[in-house]
């Protein structure tokens, strides 16, 4: 095996890429061999021994020159004959555009296939023609399993029929970016991807198909989700801060200054011998104080809305129900009123029992004492499910409330009728659980027909409960 | 030199409306007050609408901010925006020192804004001065001497 081999072999011309300028004189067999890199030696040797077993050489080297080494490639066939020197017919071509050029693709494709989102192409039929490493992970299917297939392939994983036009749009040459887009993987798990779409174009700028990039958002969308309850939380209690320095300086003042004047004027009834003025300064004193006492008492019940542990738990609503019944039943006998409990209320409704219990209370303490004008007063506990929210109310058969005032009346201290005894923490507090259950508080009411308080709770979702 | 002056006391808190005319009775100048519970009232007062088709147009209104129903500073919006009623003098009368309050009653070309003292002698002197300007010292617009 292997022949000696001679230098000094007759080197065909070397041939350059047609309309190119001749750069230097064809190298000769010694310059190559004095200037061949060091690392592309060994393979030269070895296709040479090759050559000389088959007659058939095929071989690319860089040879090393002051401006920079140059790839070659060497191809040739000995005409046969079994002479000592090796002689062959062929060329000797100019390659080095080309390997730089296969180097840089080489180089990107290994970006795309190491990127984390899934790069994907398609042609212009909209079948996969591109899929790289990071479709592969987030889509898990391998490339040989989706190329070659029509983009819908990748139903039902992703929603394309959430997004019916952004592949034609592409492959007409259109850029779409950040359409976020649900996924379902096969597990069940919901994802939401950030797609960005646009066209592909071939060296002469004509459409050959289109690209498709999806980021996996799922985390940083839950995230942001997070983000902007925690900012409309922080909003509310901001809110109610300023609502209760406002309240302090206003409606905690207001019995003050009913304390300070009229023991004032009780001081000048008594030496005055003004006995029944005294009594009557000294009894709005005492009234003054009491209420202060119940103000600081609701202002702390409303600041303790809200501050359970952990998510709402699942309650027993008809059980619930019933004890409210059962303990406030009596109070509207009293007023020879009724208190029923509508049939057919959701069987659970998530929440915290405390705070769902008082919220409930105070509309039935409202209609009880705004609502109940005699023989024949009904009020109805109800409660139904709807949309994925339970919906709750208390409906009344008193003498109703002008719609002027159906926002105002759940604002702290806001009061419609002065003559009864209250301190207007009631619907503020109802609307505040509400509010911390993702939820809402509203009147439905016309003078003369009554009035049904509502409050929707929302059903959590499997997310809200991690 | 001094008149009688008819105040429109608008106060929901009984306590305070006594005190403002128990204070004012006692005031150097003869005056008269005039007491409603709430904002609607009081407009309907100076609109002479229904039980108060025979009221007297007064010469100031007391208006007192935190009202159930229309609260105050709607009743001097209201105020301010019938050609009627627009050059009322309205001294607002409340507990609520804060800013946003009083920044809307000046926005809406309150002629006073008073806040009710936590002392009783201050009180007092307050609603002495209140009576004494509006009575001797201020001079009203034409339009409320029923010309």
């Amino acid at each position: 095996m292997g022949r000696a081999h001679r230098h000094g072999l007759a080197l065909p011309p070397v041939r350059r890429p047609a309309g190119r300028r001749l750069g230097p004189p064809p190298p000769t067999w010694d310059a190559v061999l004095d200037r061949l890199h060091p690392d592309d030696s060994p393979a030269f040797r070895e296709a040479l021994g090759v050559a000389a077993d088959r007659g058939e050489l095929d071989v690319s080297f860089r040879l090393q020159r002051s401006a920079g080494d140059r790839w070659f490639r060497v191809r040739g066939a000995s005409p046969g004959g079994d002479g000592p020197v090796l002689t062959l017919a062929g060329s000797i071509l100019d390659i080095d555009e080309l390997r730089r050029i296969q180097d840089r693709n080489a180089y990107h494709a290994a970006i795309v296939e190491s990127a984390d989102d899934a790069i994907i192409g398609l042609d212009r039929d909209a079948a996969i023609v591109a899929w790289n490493g990071g479709a592969t992970r987030l889509f898990g299917r391998e490339p040989a399993e989706v190329l070659g297939q029509p983009v819908s392939a990748l139903a039902p994983w992703v929603r394309l029929d959430l997004m019916p036009d952004l592949i034609p749009r592409a492959l007409r040459g259109e850029s779409v970016s950040h359409q976020i887009v649900e996924h379902r993987r096969e597990g069940g798990d919901r994802q939401e991807f950030a797609l960005t779409l646009g066209p592909v174009r071939d060296a002469g700028g004509e459409l050959v198909g289109a690209s498709l990039i999806a980021r996996d958002v799922t985390g940083r969308r839950a995230m942001e989700r997070r983000l902007v309850a925690a900012g409309r939380d922080l909003r509310r209690r901001s809110d109610e801060l300023e609502q209760f320095v406002y309240t302090v300086s206003h409606d905690l003042k207001s019995p003050l200054v009913t304390c300070t004047g009229y023991v004032g004027l009780l001081e000048e009834d008594l030496q005055a011998g003004d006995s029944e003025a005294a009594v009557d300064s000294a009894r709005r004193v005492r009234n003054a104080v009491t209420r202060m006492s119940r103000l600081i008492d609701d202002l702390l019940e409303l600041s303790r809305i809200g501050r359970a542990e952990g998510p709402p738990k699942r309650l027993d609503l008809p059980r619930l129900a019933a004890e409210l019944a059962e303990m406030m039943g009596p109070r509207f006998e009293e007023l020879r009123a009724r208190l029923e409990v509508a049939p057919g209320l959701p069987e659970a409704v998530f929440a915290d029992e405390r705070d769902l219990s008082r919220a409930l209370e105070n509309l039935l303490e409202n209609a009880l004492k705004y609502a109940c004008d005699g023989p024949g007063s009904v009020v109805t506990l109800g409660g139904r499910s709807e949309d994925g929210q339970t919906l709750l109310y208390v409906r009344d058969s008193g003498p109703g409330i002008s719609p002027d005032y159906h926002q105002k009346i759940f604002g702290l201290f806001q009061r419609l009728d002065v003559s009864k005894p209250g301190t207007g923490v009631g619907l503020a507090s109802v609307a505040k659980v509400a509010s911390v259950l993702g939820g809402r508080a509203w009147v439905d009411s016309e003078p003369g027909r009554g009035a049904t308080f509502w409050l929707s709770l929302p059903e959590p979702t499997a997310g809200d409960r991690e | 030199m001094s008149r009688m002056v008819k105040f429109l006391l608008v106060e929901d808190d009984d306590d305070h409306a006594n005190l403002v005319k128990r204070n004012l009775s006692r005031a150097r100048v003869a005056n008269c007050v005039t007491h409603v519970p709430d904002g609607a009232e009081a407009l309907a007062y100076l609109r002479k609408q229904g039980p108060h088709a025979d009221a007297e147009r007064p010469d100031v209104v007391l208006l007192d901010l935190k009202l159930p129903k229309v609260d105050g500073l709607e009743v001097l919006e209201a105020i301010r925006a019938d050609a009627d009623l627009r050059d009322l003098p309205v001294v607002v009368l409340t507990t609520s020192d804060a800013e946003a309050d009083r920044e809307r009653a000046y926005q809406h070309h309150v002629n006073s804004y008073l806040v009710k003292p936590v002392d009783f002698e201050k009180f007092r002197q307050m609603v002495n001065d209140l009576s004494l300007y509006w009575g001797v010292w201020n001079v009203l617009p034409p339009s409320a001497k029923g010309e």
